[in-house]
């Protein structure tokens, strides 16, 4: 391989991982309240585009920071989120199919909320960027984008933040513990309501972040949502649910993959790579390519 | 109803909406009455999967598109009359459906839905980027060559038909031992393995049924509009229309989708002319939401509760 494909190929990997990290943003709230909760929110993209639309809005309109808009969405999305769990899933949560029920509504809300966010902001094609989001950083001959390194590092902190919560936290250590046991949970005089808000509403929150670090690297309009949905849904099912640390791996290496495949086949067949992932995996091993692996 | 009466009520419905077009209406009732057939196909056969078993498949419109490019193609191409084509549409759905639904149906629920979703992106992206097929540009087919009035009437009774037919194979198979298999999984999927049903093999046979419809629906559709492209063909609003009016007129019970689409084309079609389509869109998943919440039984389930509260006062 001569030098300069060689270069190439580094350039295409470390831009992957950076890209990766929108992904893991975004899987994160989707893997935390599936894993908690037990239940797919399919309008968790929608709301993290949501997020990438206000932050736009107080960027555009406010003249904010794009860092310092995370400051209303962040509480915003978490009242969202809380608001999701006392009002649509604590209501129906003792129907005898009230998994699927649930799935419906968020279903119905997904399609709410994408179609709210066009008739708000219309479903052009749009990007968060500030003055300095253009700028080019040269770290040892790789050209990195200030926006996409901004974009990584949001995703790597709220990565880091949930699994020092769920991990290191009383707090976060009930959440785990009515996660794998409800009823234990309550015996132990764990609030499960109050907890279940909590965690719906972190896992929300997260994608305030999510949409923020989306918008700083790629372009977004309202429909895109069922893109990301999808591909965080692959990333959860490869990284395993209930592993922060596995599916941000999975989250990087879907970046990777897509990235690579990029630079050597037509541009649209990258579409293809989360999904040829996702069928392979569920086919082979539907827990997880990396549950066991990770902590 | 009683089994004779029943028969000969249904006969008499649809001998009557045989003749409607012979009643010479204006054309817009012709061409409204033919898309409530087009989305009572739809609907139920969405429900033969979704109603049936709760699987829900969120990419139905991928088998629609299907249809419409291989009836689009066939007549572009060989001069083939989708009418003949339309079924060959179908098997392709079918074919899809069982590489989807193999590795997906396998688990549970959620797994199959998002993998449907994604199918129903991905064909949007394929046919986008397939210059073969037009690309973005879509295909552009002759008419039917008849006169104006005829050829709706054509379309009108082609689609009143297929409507027929699924309706019919979702009634059959309620009935049947494998609808009740069907049911048994929705109640309690490893209580029925247990009792012995095949269950993998009996949601893909569900799959395939109704994958198989919206292949010939979709096909006949490339038709009666002679032209079709990526945004409409696989338009997913049209899978989320299907949820929708299954689960609103009563999901798993034949009759459900009938009175389902009829509530919500009606009511689409008379709010197009009122507000802009995305609120239009915002509307129905707001309506899907209240139905899921208070009238998760859909109309039907709502109607036979009330009746069986009368007959046991």
């Amino acid at each position: 391989m001569s030098v300069l494909s060689l270069s190439l190929l580094v350039q295409a990997v470390v831009s992957g991982i950076l890209f990766g990290g929108v992904y893991a943003a975004i899987a994160l709230g989707l893997g935390l309240v599936w894993g908690v909760m037990r239940i797919l929110n399919i309008g968790h993209a929608a709301l993290a585009i949501l997020g990438a639309y206000l932050s736009l809005t107080l960027v555009q309109r406010a003249g904010m920071d794009p860092l310092l808009s995370l400051l209303v969405t962040i509480p915003a999305l978490y009242l969202v989120g809380m608001g999701l769990q006392q009002f649509v899933v604590h209501p129906i949560r003792g129907r005898k199919e009230a998994e699927l029920h649930t799935f419906l509504i968020l279903y119905g809300i997904m399609v709410v909320v994408e179609n709210l966010s066009v008739f708000i902001w219309s479903a052009d094609v749009r990007l968060i960027s500030a003055p300095y989001t253009s700028r080019n950083l040269n770290v040892l001959g790789l050209i990195l984008p200030v926006g996409r390194v901004l974009s990584f590092l949001m995703a790597a902190a709220a990565v880091a933040a949930v699994y020092l919560f769920l991990k290191g936290t009383k707090l976060g250590r009930a959440v785990r513990a009515i996660a794998s046991d409800r009823e234990a949970a309550t015996l132990m005089g764990i609030s499960v309501n109050r907890l279940s808000r909590v965690a719906f509403g972190l896992g929300t929150a997260t994608a305030a972040v999510a949409g923020l670090a989306l918008g700083l690297v790629s372009s977004f309009f309202p429909g895109i949502q069922i893109v990301w949905v999808s591909k965080a849904f692959l990333v959860v099912v490869l990284g395993g649910v209930d592993n922060t640390l596995g599916l941000f791996l999975a989250a990087l290496l879907l970046g990777v993959a897509e990235n690579v495949i990029g630079i050597v086949g037509p541009a649209f067949v990258v579409d293809f790579v989360a999904y040829v992932l996702l069928i392979g995996t569920l086919m082979v091993r539907p827990q997880g390519l990396l549950r066991k692996a990770a902590a | 109803m009683s089994g004779r009466a029943g028969r000969a009520a249904a006969a008499l419905g649809l001998g009557l909406l045989v003749v409607f077009p012979f009643l010479r209406p204006q054309i817009y009732f012709i061409r409204l009455l033919a898309g409530l057939y087009m989305q009572v196909a739809l609907a139920e056969s969405w429900n033969l999967l979704g109603g049936y078993t709760g699987y829900l498949s969120l990419g139905q419109v991928t088998f629609f598109g299907i249809g419409a490019y291989t009836s689009a193609v066939c007549l572009s191409v060989y001069g083939i009359s989708p009418f003949l084509t339309a079924p060959l549409g179908g098997i392709l759905s079918v074919l899809l459906a069982v590489g989807i639904g193999y590795p997906s149906l396998r688990l549970r629920g959620p797994y199959f839905s998002v993998t449907t979703l994604s199918v129903a992106f991905l064909a949007q992206v394929a046919a986008f980027n397939t210059t073969q097929v037009g690309g973005g540009y879509g295909i552009q087919l002759p008419s039917l060559p008849l006169p104006i009035w005829q050829t709706e009437a054509v379309f009108y009774w082609v689609f009143l038909g297929l409507a027929a037919a699924v309706v019919w194979c979702a009634r059959t198979m309620e009935r049947s031992r494998f609808g009740l298999a069907l049911l048994a999984i929705r109640n309690d999927e490893e209580a029925s393995e247990v009792f012995g049903v095949d269950v993998v093999r009996a949601k893909l046979k569900a799959f395939v049924l109704s994958a198989f419809f919206p292949g010939v629906v979709g096909g006949v559709f490339a038709y009666q509009i002679s032209y079709i492209d990526p945004r409409s063909s696989f338009d997913i609003g049209l899978s989320i229309d299907m949820l929708l009016m299954a689960m609103f007129g009563g999901a798993g019970k034949w009759a459900g989708p009938i009175v389902g689409a009829g509530v919500v084309y009606l009511l689409s079609q008379t709010l197009a002319f009122v507000i802009p389509s995305e609120l239009n869109r915002v509307v129905f998943g707001g309506i899907l939401v209240l139905v899921v919440y208070a009238m998760p039984q859909g109309i039907m389930g709502f109607v036979e509760g009330l009746w069986a509260r009368r007959a046991g006062r």
